[in-house]
């Protein structure tokens, strides 16, 4: 018998590799070693990340940082100045800027993250059922989803907040029923196509279950522009949670809230600008670093972009 | 004679569409013995493909399936939908075509294995992962413990195609369901995972349909081949009788234009003339019949029915079974 030349042992991969034409070189992009590593060679991605650890790490820990109580007024202390004790001043009602600040990170920043993946995971939950049931299934869960997405987005909110009346956790529900559908749209389409891939295939006729496929073998396709979504849709959240809390309609007073602040500030714009403009920076920062590190990403995981 | 593996009846598959139906797989019947070597062979778009996946209902759900397809007596046809997953893998494993990517791009070779064996098996992971190594092993691919951590990726075809075989054996089914195995492989690799599969069905005594199109593979591998066309087989018999007095002239055909190194002398390949039937329009009578050499007025009206007309079961779809005088070329052909 001949000898079995396709099967060349290896004693590393690195030998592997090296074992001649049959192996192929490039792995696919989803496969490489770290994506933390190639995210911190990426040098958007690395700016990106570096903006929402740093922003992140202050919003969580300001209840230790912030040398105020962000709500404890001092209306003898109007508009003050950046003193020793106040160092970016105060607002109009006297509260200490930068301990606003932080702690508006928190209600901005961590919303706009743990409601980001919130939708995320109810999206890519109904996108999965709905590619891999198909059929009836998959036509109702469709047809809900481009009665949805008839409507602007913003419009939606709009509609769910206006009938659920203002507040945080009411506008948190808004954002919920308006943003899932994108999520379920982008994972329905790639299940489509992954649930044809020949490996797929293969599991139905090597008798697996259906949750396993969709769990263990579809779901893997899915997750890279799905993260590259959240990045983008989590820092659109950042800003609508924002503007909506500007409006009134989210953060109510004496919460502090980035768009909250803003619009608190308004009325003082002319006497006192920074109390528009520090708040202004930081969502700027915020939607920026989200924006990059989404960039980032999608050079990292779409290798023809490189 | 014993109840046969896989007795498949008037078996047909034909996918509806808008400008028609398409008739994939048009009233084929045979069996499978128990640790029998079937090959079934045949032109592109002849239907072996469909008809393996039809077997355990793979298909996408527009196929409209007809006939029976009994395994050991159960009609898999008729089988609810949640009694399936207790037949594919478990009872009958499937070995495709392009391995690399039968095999999940994001999932270590090891743990799709053990993925494969737990999915009908309650064992433990851990006697999982040993039952794993053996099967790598026994599909003959070296230090197993090294190779189950790899990816797909980085296997060869195939090396992959062993590791298909060694998932598709993993729950010891009665029949291994082969479509094209080698097709995406190089010579010298196609004759190993040949070898393979022959030394597996003999050790392990699982019956083995090899779909393919080429002869001389088979001639290697199986026991008894059945040729088909356009949806219908045309002639089957043992690999003796059927390379030694093939008796359709589609076969003959076939035989014809395939190439050998080891001629005796120089002779013409002979093409097939004209091009097989789509499947939208089968000809009526005998499907061969347009570009049948030995065409009679017989065969543009009644198909032939596969009869039994030598030993050996020899059968062969033809209205001149028997009777038309072989191309000079073939008479010498040896098994």
């Amino acid at each position: 018998m001949s000898e079995r030349v396709d099967a060349t042992p290896a004693t590393s991969a690195a030998t592997a590799s090296a074992a001649g034409g049959e192996l192929q070189d490039a792995p696919p992009a989803a496969l490489r070693p770290s994506l933390l590593r190639q995210l911190l060679g990426d040098r958007t991605a690395l700016l990106g990340l570096l903006i929402l650890v740093v922003l992140g790490l202050l919003a969580l820990l300001a209840p230790w940082l912030s040398p105020h109580d962000p709500i404890a007024q001092d209306v003898l202390n109007r508009f003050a100045p950046p003193s020793a004790a106040h160092p970016l001043g105060t607002d109009h009602l006297g509260r200490d800027e930068l301990s606003r600040l932080l702690h508006g990170g928190r209600t901005s920043l961590l919303t706009a993250v743990a409601l980001g993946t919130a939708i995320l995971l109810i999206g890519t939950a109904v996108g999965l059922v709905s590619g891999f049931a198909g059929g009836k299934v998959d036509g109702l869960i469709m047809r809900v989803i481009d009665v949805l997405l008839a409507f602007p987005n913003f419009l939606l909110v709009l509609v769910v907040v206006g009938a659920l009346g203002p507040g945080m956790v009411n506008l948190a529900v808004a954002f919920l029923v308006a943003g899932w559908v994108g999520y379920a749209r982008v994972v329905r389409g790639l299940v489509l196509v992954a649930r044809h891939q020949p490996y797929v295939e293969a599991a139905h006729a090597l008798g697996f279950g259906s949750g396993r496929i969709a769990i263990r073998h579809l779901l893997p396709n899915v997750y890279a522009p799905v993260m590259v979504l959240w990045t983008l849709r989590t820092g659109q959240l950042l800003l609508a949670f924002a503007a909506l809390s500007f409006l009134g309609l989210g953060v109510q007073p004496p919460t502090a809230e980035w768009g909250a602040m803003l619009n608190e500030a308004r009325e003082a714009f002319v006497r006192a600008p920074q109390l528009m403009i520090y708040p202004g920076i930081v969502i700027t920062v915020a939607a920026l670093g989200f924006n990059l590190l989404g960039d980032g990403l999608r050079d990292v995981l779409d290798p023809k972009l490189r | 004679m014993t109840r046969p593996l896989l007795d498949v009846r008037d078996l047909a598959v034909t996918f509806p569409t808008d400008s028609g139906p398409i008739h994939a797989v048009h009233r084929m019947s045979f069996s499978i013995g128990s640790g029998e070597r079937v090959g079934i062979v045949g032109e592109s778009g002849a239907g072996k493909s469909v008809a393996a996946l039809a077997i355990t209902r793979l298909l996408a759900p527009s196929a409209r399936l007809s006939g029976q397809v009994a395994l050991d007596g159960t009609d898999l046809l008729q089988l609810p939908r949640s009694q399936l997953r207790h037949v594919r893998g478990e009872r009958i494993g499937m070995v495709f075509q392009d391995p690399v990517t039968c095999l999940s791009p994001r999932m270590s070779v090891g743990d799709q294995l053990v993925e494969a064996i737990r999915a009908h098996r309650g064992v433990p992971r851990r006697a999982a992962r040993d039952r794993a190594l053996d099967l790598l092993r026994s599909v003959g691919i070296p230090d197993p413990v090294l190779w189950a951590k790899e990816y797909p990726h980085r296997l060869s075809g195939g090396m992959a195609q062993r590791v298909m075989i060694a998932m598709a054996i993993s729950c010891d089914p009665e029949l291994l369901i082969a479509d094209e195995p080698t097709t995406a492989l190089d010579v010298t690799i196609e004759a190993q995972i040949i070898d393979l599969l022959v030394e597996l069905s003999e050790e392990r005594g699982t019956a083995v349909m090899l779909i393919t199109h080429d002869l001389a593979l088979l001639a290697r591998f199986a026991e008894r081949i059945l040729v088909t066309y356009a949806g219908s087989i045309v002639e089957q018999g043992t690999v003796g009788t059927l390379y030694g007095r093939p008796s359709h002239p589609y076969t003959w055909g076939l035989m014809q234009s395939v190439t050998g190194v080891n001629e005796q002398r120089r002779r013409r390949l002979t093409a097939i003339r004209g091009a097989p039937p789509s499947a939208r329009a089968i000809p009526p009578g005998c499907a061969f019949h347009p570009r049948c050499p030995y065409v009679q007025e017989v065969c543009r009206r009644e198909v032939p029915e596969l009869m039994v007309h030598g030993g050996d079961d020899h059968a062969s779809a033809c209205h001149f079974a028997g009777q038309l005088a072989r191309p000079e070329e073939l008479r010498e052909v040896r098994p």
